[in-house]
């Protein structure tokens, strides 16, 4: 059985939608490095809330590795385990993109959840989307 | 990240219960990364971290600190 090594973290909005309505949903998730990142969520342009949600981060992040050294000497011997945590390695690029579904993990057996309703282009944009110039996106 | 979307049923088409359905879901190979779904038609943003990313945004900033 595969281990899950993830924390889940996460950010509930109040606002109930209705089904059979369109709206123009937007987030912006601004990373800050020593406060709390933060997400946004507007709907139908209009900020709805603003909320601390950590940044995923996406650096391949290696797990401590325990190492047993010893030495040994004709008058003493010792013996100690020191923790490696040498955590810098390459970026990872995303492998699992789902829209409107959760898809399947890994080809494990968590349940796909699919969207039922209809959906515009998806947008996803590179900088960060302002309240000023949401509108434009919308229309 | 946004869209223009509508929602027919919060309801599990199959009777399901706990039903959440998902706006999208974007992950590395590990798992890490960030989804959306509807828990009671409300949205939720959840975001995945490695159990470990406390301590790599520590020795990040350690070892910015010391460049």
């Amino acid at each position: 059985m595969p281990v899950d090594r993830t924390k889940r973290v996460g950010a509930r909005t109040k606002f109930r939608f209705e089904p059979g309505r369109w709206y123009h949903v937007a987030i912006t998730h601004v990373y800050h490095f020593i406060r709390s990142s933060e997400v946004a969520v507007f709907v139908d342009g209009a900020l709805l809330v603003t909320m601390p949600l950590p940044y995923p981060k996406f650096d391949k992040v290696r797990e401590p590795t325990t190492r047993f050294a010893s030495s040994s000497s004709s008058s003493s011997s010792s013996c100690a385990i020191t923790h490696s945590w040498n955590t810098f390695e390459r970026v990872q690029p995303i492998k699992l993109s789902y829209i409107a579904t959760n898809g399947e993990l890994n080809g494990s057996s968590i349940r796909n959840q699919p969207f039922c309703g209809q959906m515009g282009t998806f947008f996803l944009f590179g900088t960060l989307l302002r309240r000023a110039t949401l509108p434009r996106s919308i229309e | 990240m946004c869209s223009w979307l509508r929602i027919e049923s919060f309801d599990d088409p199959t009777g399901r219960p706990n039903y959440m359905p998902y706006w999208f879901a974007f992950f590395t190979e590990d798992q890490f990364g960030i989804e959306a779904f509807w828990i009671e038609q409300a949205l939720t943003i959840q975001t995945r971290l490695s159990r470990y990313s406390r301590l790599h945004t520590l020795s990040q900033l350690a070892h910015r600190l010391a460049i």
